[in-house]
C-alpha cells in the first residue's frame, strides 16, 4: 500500500502522540518533574507508537484486540439476551433469521447473544492462565540459568518431563482430573466463588461450572509455563554473561536483585513478543479443551462449546461452524499480527529499519491501483469463505489460488527472476492452468470470487509496471 | 617500604578452570601483598591471568572457574580476615562498597535499561549508604568530581545517550560512590579514545591523591604502568614472576620474561634501535610447562628449570623475583634437597 499508508499513519502519529502526551501529563500530576525528568523516555515511546503506526497488519491486529478486549469486558452487558434463556427460539435458524445476527444455536438462543457472553470467558481464561503461568515460567526460567549447575538440571529435567507429554493429553488429562478437588475448595470459600463468577459473568446458580473452568486454566497453566522457562533460561544464559551483569555482582548487589532488577528487565521485550502470540494460541487451545467437552458444560457459553455443538449439522448448518470459527480465527490472528510487529517496534535494531517516510513521494495514480488490487483480491477471499453456499466447491479453490498467489508473489521476489520480470508471467499462467483444472467444480458464487481475486492481482501487476519497480521488496 | 601498612595480602592462590578441553591451571600460586594507599601496577600479556586474580579477591569468579587453594587477607579497621572464608553474605557487602571494580569495557558494564544516575544512586542504596533521594544527589556531585560537563542532566540520561569516555567517567563514579578502600582498575583504558585515556587518568590519580584509595592497576600498557604506579607485579601464565618498584623494574629487570617485555615494548627511560619480540607463544595451561613455566621461551634457561619450580627470592629490598638465576649456590642446594 505504501505511500497511501504513510499519509495515513502520519494521521494515526498525532493520535498516538496525543496519547503519550496525556500520559506525561498525567505522570506529572503524580509526581511534578516527571516528564522534565523522563523526557527521553517520552520521546523514545512517540517513536516506538510511530514505527508501529508504519506497520498496517500491527495496526489491524491492534484494532482487533481491542475490539476483543472491547467485547470480552463489556460483552455480558451490551449482549441482547442472557446466555441461560434455552430454547426460546427454534433451534439452529440461519442468520438474519427474525432480525436475530447470526442466528440461533444448539440451544435455541441468540447466537450473537451467545458469543458476547462466550467473548468474557475466553478473555478471561487467556489472561488468568497468562496471570498464572507467566511468572511461574519465569522464576523458573531465571534460577535455572543464574545458578546454573545442579539446579539448573533440576529445573530442566522437571520441563522435559512436561515436553515429553503432548501438550493437549496433559492439558485433557488435569482438565480431567482436577475439578472436583477445585469444585469442593471453592464451595468452602463463598467469597472466591462469588468473585469468579463475577469474573466469568456467569449467574451464581451455574457456579458449579466453576471447578471445572478452573480445571481447563490450571492444565493450561501445567502445560503453558514449561515453554516459558525454556525460552527465559536460553536468553538469560546470554544475558547474564554480560558485563553489566558481572559489572552489578562486583557492585554487591544480591542475586535477587541481579536477577529481577537487571536482567529480567532486558528480556521484557522478548517476553512481551512471546506472551502476545501466545495468548491467542491459548484461546484457540481453550477453545480446543471445550470442543472435547472439557471445561464448561451448557448454558455457560464458550466459543469452543459453541463449536463442537454446530459440528454435528456440518456442512449444512455451515454459520454453526463458521461465524465462532471465524471469531476464533480473528482473535488468534490479532494476537499475532500484533506479536510479530510489536517484535519489530521493541527491538531498537529493527525499529530503525522501519521506513518512516521521509523522503515524500507525491500520490499517484498507481499507488490507488495497488491499493484496489490489494482490496480486490482480500474481498476475494472473504466472498469465497463467507458467501458461497458450497463449502466444498470453496475449500477445493482455496488451495489452487492461494499457491498461485505465493508463487506469484515468492517468483517476484526471488533474486534469480526479479530481473527478468518471468515471476509474474509464470505465476500467472500456474494460476490460469490451476484455474481451469478446477473449473469442473466451479458454481456461482465461487466463480465469482475466483474472478474477483484474479482481478486484483492484474491490478497489482499494473500497479507494478506502472510504478517502475521490479521487486516486491525493494 | 616495608613500614608501611598491608591492606591486602593474597597468599599460594592457586585458580582452576574445569572446561571441557580440561583443566585449566590460569593462577598457579600467587602471592602478593598490596600496601595502603598506593597505586599497584599488574603487567602481563593477554591470558596471564590478571584479570583472574583481582577478580579471585572478591570471588567474583563463576563456575567453570573454581578457587582451589589459598589465602587473601584483607586488613577490616582493625582486625585481619580471610576473604575467601567469610560467608557469601559478608564478601557481598565487601563488593562494591570496601573493594570496587573498573572493568574494562564501559558500553557492556552499564545495563542499557537505567539511567546513569539510577546505577551511581543504587550502589549506595544497595549498601544501605543514603536513600534514593539522597543518593541521587550525591551521584550529581560525583559526576562533578569525575569531571563531567552538567551533571544535572547526565544523571538522567541512559547509557546510549553518552560517549565513550563519558560512560566510563560514570563507572569511575559508580566505583567510587561509597568511598572504596581498594579499586581495582581492570584495564580501565582499553577501550577508550587515546585522549580520553590521558585525562581519565589524571583523573584517577588525582581521586586516589586526595581520598588514598589504595588502587591495583591492571594494564598491558607499560606507559600507564610508567606513569601511574609505584609498585609493579609482572604476571605470566598463572604465576607472578617478579615484583618491584616501577623505577627499579624499568632500569633493571631481573626476570628474563620481564628483561623481554621490556625488549618488545618501547621503553621511555632508554632509546631501543629495535624492538626485540619473546620468541614462542603463550603456553597452554591445560597442560603447563613442568618446572618454570617461562623455560621453553627463556633465552637463559638451564636444566633445572624444566624440572623444578622456582622459588621467590628476594633480590634487593621490595624487588622480588621467581627464577633460578638469582639463586646461590647454597640456597640451590637446598632447594634441590627440599
Amino acid at each position: 500500500m505504501g505511500i497511501l499508508w504513510i499519509k495515513f499513519s502520519k494521521k494515526l502519529d498525532l493520535i498516538t502522540d496525543k496519547f503519550v502526551e496525556l500520559y506525561a501529563r498525567f505522570r506529572e500530576l503524580i509526581s511534578p518533574g516527571w516528564s522534565d525528568k523522563n523526557q527521553s523516555r517520552i520521546d523514545e515511546l512517540k517513536l516506538m507508537l510511530r514505527a508501529f503506526n508504519r506497520s498496517p497488519l500491527g495496526v489491524v491486529g491492534f484494532i482487533l484486540i481491542a475490539l476483543f478486549f472491547f467485547l470480552g469486558i463489556f460483552g455480558p452487558w451490551i449482549a441482547p439476551e442472557p446466555y441461560w434463556g434455552l430454547f426460546r427460539y427454534p433451534r439452529n435458524m440461519p442468520p438474519g433469521w427474525e432480525g436475530h445476527i447470526f442466528g440461533t444455536d444448539h440451544y435455541g438462543r441468540d447466537l450473537l447473544s451467545i458469543m458476547l457472553w462466550g467473548a468474557r470467558v475466553s478473555l478471561v481464561i487467556g489472561l488468568l492462565v497468562v496471570a498464572l503461568g507467566v511468572p511461574l515460567g519465569i522464576i523458573l526460567g531465571l534460577i535455572a540459568a543464574y545458578y546454573g549447575g545442579v539446579i539448573d538440571e533440576i529445573i530442566m529435567r522437571i520441563v522435559d518431563i512436561f515436553y515429553a507429554f503432548p501438550a493437549l493429553m496433559l492439558a485433557i488429562a488435569m482438565a480431567a482430573v482436577l475439578p472436583t478437588t477445585i469444585s469442593k475448595f471453592l464451595f468452602s470459600v463463598p467469597a472466591l466463588e462469588g468473585f469468579f463468577t463475577v469474573l466469568f459473568g456467569i449467574r451464581l446458580y451455574d457456579s458449579g461450572n466453576l471447578g471445572p473452568m478452573l480445571a481447563v486454566i490450571l492444565a493450561m497453566v501445567i502445560v503453558w509455563w514449561p515453554g516459558y522457562t525454556r525460552m527465559i533460561r536460553a536468553v538469560a544464559l546470554s544475558e547474564k554473561e554480560k558485563v553489566y551483569v558481572e559489572a552489578a555482582k562486583a557492585l554487591g548487589l544480591s542475586d535477587f536483585q541481579i536477577m529481577f532488577k537487571h536482567i529480567l528487565p532486558n528480556l521484557s521485550s522478548i517476553l512481551l513478543v512471546m506472551i502476545t502470540i501466545d495468548l491467542g494460541s491459548i484461546i484457540i487451545l481453550e477453545a480446543a479443551l471445550s470442543f472435547l467437552g472439557l471445561g464448561a458444560q451448557p448454558p455457560i457459553a464458550e466459543i469452543g462449546r459453541i463449536v463442537s455443538d454446530g459440528r454435528q449439522y456440518w456442512p449444512d448448518k455451515w454459520w454453526l461452524v463458521i461465524i465462532p470459527g471465524t471469531f476464533l480465527f480473528i482473535v488468534g490472528l490479532g494476537w499475532n499480527l500484533l506479536g510479530d510487529v510489536l517484535r519489530d517496534v521493541l527491538d531498537p535494531r529493527t525499529r530503525r529499519s522501519i521506513e518512516f517516510g521521509l523522503k515524500e513521494k507525491p500520490v499517484e495514480l498507481h499507488d490507488f491501483i495497488g491499493l484496489f488490487g490489494d482490496l480486490a483480491i482480500l474481498a476475494g477471499f472473504v466472498y469465497m469463505v463467507v458467501v458461497p453456499i458450497d463449502i466444498p466447491g470453496a475449500f477445493l479453490m482455496t488451495g489452487p489460488v492461494l499457491i498461485a498467489f505465493l508463487l506469484w508473489k515468492g517468483l517476484d521476489s526471488h533474486s534469480l527472476l526479479r530481473k527478468v520480470r518471468v515471476g509474474k508471467i509464470v505465476g500467472l499462467v500456474i494460476y490460469v492452468l490451476s484455474y481451469f483444472a478446477i473449473t469442473t467444480y466451479l458454481a456461482g458464487d465461487s466463480f465469482v470470487a475466483m474472478l474477483i481475486i484474479l482481478g486484483g492481482i492484474i491490478l497489482k501487476m499494473v500497479k507494478d509496471e506502472l510504478e517502475g519497480e521490479v521487486g516486491g521488496f525493494e | 617500604m616495608s613500614e608501611k601498612e598491608v591492606i591486602l595480602s593474597i597468599r599460594d592462590l592457586y585458580v582452576n578452570f574445569y572446561t571441557y578441553a580440561g583443566v585449566v591451571r590460569a593462577i598457579n600460586g600467587v602471592d602478593l601483598d598490596i600496601y595502603k594507599g598506593e597505586v599497584f601496577g599488574l603487567v602481563g600479556e593477554t591470558g596471564c591471568g590478571k584479570s583472574v586474580t583481582s577478580r579471585a579477591i572478591t570471588r567474583l569468579i563463576t563456575p567453570p572457574g573454581r578457587i582451589e587453594k589459598g589465602e587473601i587477607f584483607y586488613k577490616r579497621n582493625s582486625e585481619v580476615i580471610d576473604l575467601l572464608k567469610i560467608p557469601d553474605e559478608e564478601i557481598r557487602k565487601i563488593r562494591g562498597d570496601e573493594i570496587s571494580y573498573i572493568f574494562q569495557d564501559p558500553t557492556s558494564s552499564l545495563d542499557p535499561l537505567y539511567t546513569s544516575g539510577f546505577q551511581i544512586a543504587e550502589t549506595m542504596v544497595v549498601h544501605d549508604k543514603a536513600e534514593w533521594n539522597e543518593a541521587w544527589k550525591k551521584a550529581v556531585e560525583l559526576l562533578k568530581e569525575t569531571l563531567i560537563p552538567d551533571p544535572e542532566s547526565r544523571v538522567k540520561n541512559y547509557p546510549h545517550e553518552l560517549s565513550g569516555g563519558m560512560r566510563q567517567r560514570v563507572v569511575i563514579s559508580i566505583a567510587l560512590s561509597n568511598d572504596p578502600k581498594i579499586l581495582i582498575a581492570d584495564e580501565p583504558t582499553t577501550n577508550v579514545d587515546v585522549t580520553v585515556q590521558a585525562e581519565l587518568m589524571d583523573l584517577l590519580k588525582e581521586l586516589q591523591r586526595k581520598k588514598g584509595t589504595t588502587i591495583i592497576l591492571i594494564t598491558h600498557h607499560m606507559g600507564l604502568i610508567a606513569e601511574l604506579t609505584e609498585r609493579v607485579g609482572v604476571m605470566y601464565a598463572g604465576n607472578l614472576v617478579e615484583i618491584a618498584k616501577v623505577e627499579e623494574l624499568f632500569e633493571n629487570p631481573l626476570h628474563p620474561y620481564t628483561q623481554g617485555l621490556m625488549a618488545a615494548v618501547p621503553n621511555p627511560l632508554q632509546k631501543i634501535e629495535r624492538l626485540i619480540p619473546i620468541k614462542g607463544s603463550v603456553p597452554n595451561l591445560i597442560y603447563p610447562p613442568p618446572g618454570c613455566r617461562f623455560h621453553p621461551r627463556c633465552p637463559k634457561a638451564m636444566p633445572i628449570c624444566k624440572e623444578k619450580r622456582p622459588p621467590r627470592i628476594e633480590v634487593s629490598p621490595g624487588h622480588f623475583v621467581e627464577c633460578w638465576l638469582y639463586v646461590s649456590e647454597e640456597e640451590w642446594e637446598g632447594k634441590n634437597n627440599e
